[in-house]
């Protein structure tokens, strides 16, 4: 633009469009390059190690697992897997509970399947493949091709005896805890609970996956349960506001099979704390 | 420095702050990455680049706040002033990246619009502690997104000095946005009260320098305070030559410069973003901001042409030695005989 003129200064003077800046600058220029440096390793040295820590959930991303079953509606969906019997001849029973692809739950995939090829009371045995979830020996299956995932093998006649859930009534209880959703809070996203993931858990739920109480013991044990209505029916849309909060929870637990539900009124059974 | 719309007028100075500046980028994320696997590994690749992204944004954002009050109380943080126009921009595009790994993570792949999702699923809009702390987040990354949309000199002369800059004064707002969406969002779970002290620290740091770069500059213009006709600016000799003296008269500084034997006021307020002409020097025989280098002519306060950018000039006396300055301003870019010394 101008001929550059050289001026004599005693004060060093910065001028970003020249070709270079006066010694004075670049040599302070460097020292804070060098505490930007010392900084940007503290921060994050900092952060990191003063994360909450992350479960040990694992969510099988790129590996697909093909499980063989009894596919189930009540009192969420699942394909029921059995792997032997106990000391008194009773099957001994893992029960997977089934979601779909994305935010959303199994029920109407489940429901497709069923409507599909099932007979008055007959239950379906399946081949199922999709992507494992699991934490702490509890375990999820992501239904990642959808209703290609599954692929009925044969109908049981009269299977609604063999299927039929073994359920204990442990009586009601009122539990602190948060309500999370499973298929984040098991693996797929870390942390899977709490406010930062609240809009998420609420997203999923909205979308049919199965709320889940997620409660800890004094001792630091956990334990989960699926909330249902009073009746067994879904609660989803109603939970929405509790989701990702510590809240309290009355009701009445049932185990089924390998799983505790709870049994509550969505209206009056929570508080928040 | 530019008479029409140009892209961005590269030099060797901002290329080489670009290039240290996302080098920093890169390392921090780099870095911020190697830590987590090596202390946690269980930690997801989302939750992985979403935090690295959040972090890096507010550490970059409070590096832009204290460039400003820096720059006041140390004159040598002005190499990092001149292009921190860059600096924003990168921390928009590393803010944006948070966001949408957000949006695409917690609001995708759903049963409504994720934009929607955003602004319904959390519906504690009532409560301070629930309170929806993505939205907040939201709208900070809409300011940014404006101030960094509008960055360029362009949209500087199209909307006007006073409004772009009122504008970019928003960066407060979402500055006040982004700690909200911190302290609501994921302290909520991380609990740690060191993490609460550096977040705190941040806030006292950025506050702190303002408060002070602004109480200095108050005292600088109580001491050269005056309210009313010719005003006593000094002798030639308290004025260094190439330099300015500033006076503060009436609410307004008016920068009164000393070169090549002669006197010439012109305002304190640059055209361009409102830097302080007084702190800048007479080069190529143009008076230069030390913000970005934009130049006018001491006598007219014109910028040079093929330049359009134009101050108002004041007149100058000199009686027993003691030079006065009119608080009357001259019209924007009208000649103004300088003042010889005798």
């Amino acid at each position: 633009m101008i001929m550059r003129e050289r001026t004599r200064q005693s004060k060093p003077f910065y001028i970003g469009w020249m070709p270079k800046a006066e010694p004075e600058y670049r040599s302070f220029v460097r020292l804070v390059i060098f505490a930007l440096v010392v900084v940007i390793i503290f921060v994050s040295v900092f952060l990191v190690t003063n994360q909450h820590g992350f479960s040990s959930g694992v969510f099988e991303r790129s590996n697909f697992t093909e499980l063989e079953g009894m596919l189930i509606q009540k009192p969420f969906p699942a394909i029921k897997t059995f792997y032997g019997k106990d000391i008194y001849g009773n099957p001994l029973v893992k029960t997977i509970p089934l979601v779909n692809k994305g935010k959303f739950g199994a029920d109407s995939l489940v429901a497709q399947m069923m409507a599909a090829h099932r007979t008055a009371g007959d239950t379906l045995w399946v081949n199922i493949k999709g992507r494992l979830i699991y934490n702490r020996g509890v375990a999820l299956m992501e239904l990642t091709a959808q209703d290609a995932a599954m692929h009925m093998m044969k109908a049981l006649p009269d299977g609604q005896k063999f299927a039929a859930p073994m359920v204990t009534d442990l009586g009601t209880a009122t539990l602190q805890g948060q309500i999370v959703d499973p298929k984040c809070y098991l693996g797929v996203m870390k942390p899977g609970e709490g406010k930062p993931h609240s809009d998420c858990a609420i997203r999923c739920i909205a979308g049919g996956i199965p709320p889940m109480l997620r409660i800890i013991n004094k001792d630091g044990e956990e334990n989960l349960l699926i909330l249902r209505g009073e009746q067994g029916e879904t609660i989803n849309r109603q939970v929405l506001k509790f989701v990702g909060q510590p809240v309290t929870v009355s009701g009445k637990i049932e185990q089924v099979d390998d799983w505790l539900v709870m049994k509550i009124n969505p209206l009056t059974s929570i508080e928040t704390e | 420095m530019s008479a029409s719309y140009q892209g961005v007028l590269w030099n060797r100075q901002k290329r080489i702050y670009d290039f240290v500046l996302w080098s920093f980028i890169a390392v921090y994320i780099a870095l911020f990455a190697f830590l987590n696997y090596r202390f946690d590994p269980r930690i997801t690749p989302e939750t992985l680049f979403i935090r690295a992204t959040g972090t890096l944004a507010l550490l970059m954002l409070h590096v832009i706040l204290s460039i400003g009050p820096l720059a006041r109380i140390d004159k040598r943080f002005l190499i990092l002033l001149y292009n921190r126009r860059h600096l924003g921009v990168s921390m928009f595009l590393v803010a944006g990246t948070h966001g949408v790994f957000n949006l695409a993570q917690f609001h995708s792949m759903g049963n409504v619009n994720p934009f929607v999702s955003l602004f319904s699923s959390n519906m504690h809009y009532t409560s301070f502690i629930n309170f929806p702390f993505q939205v907040l987040g939201f709208f900070a990354l809409l300011i940014l997104f404006m101030m960094a949309a509008t960055s360029h000199d362009f949209w500087l002369n199209t909307l006007t000095p006073r409004l772009w800059k009122s504008l970019h004064m928003l960066v407060y707002v979402a500055y006040a946005l982004v700690i909200m969406h911190v302290v609501l969002g994921v302290l909520q779970l991380e609990h740690e009260p060191t993490l609460f002290g550096v977040l705190l620290f941040g806030l006292t740091w950025v506050s702190g320098l303002h408060l002070y770069a602004g109480w200095l500059e108050g005292k600088r213009d109580r001491e050269a305070s005056h309210t009313e006709g010719w005003v006593a600016v000094g002798t030639s000799d308290d004025i260094e030559d190439s330099r300015a003296k500033i006076v503060f008269v009436g609410g307004e500084r008016i920068a009164v410069f000393r070169y090549n034997g002669k006197l010439s006021a012109v305002s304190n307020v640059c055209k361009h973003q409102n830097g302080p002409l007084g702190e800048g020097k007479i080069v190529d025989g143009c008076i230069t901001c030390p913000w970005h280098g934009y130049q006018y002519r001491p006598e007219d306060g014109c910028a040079p042409p093929p330049f359009k950018e134009k101050v108002s000039t004041f007149k100058l006396k000199m009686v027993n030695g003691i030079i006065y300055v009119s608080p009357k301003p001259n019209a924007e870019g009208q000649f103004e005989e300088p003042l010889v010394i005798g």
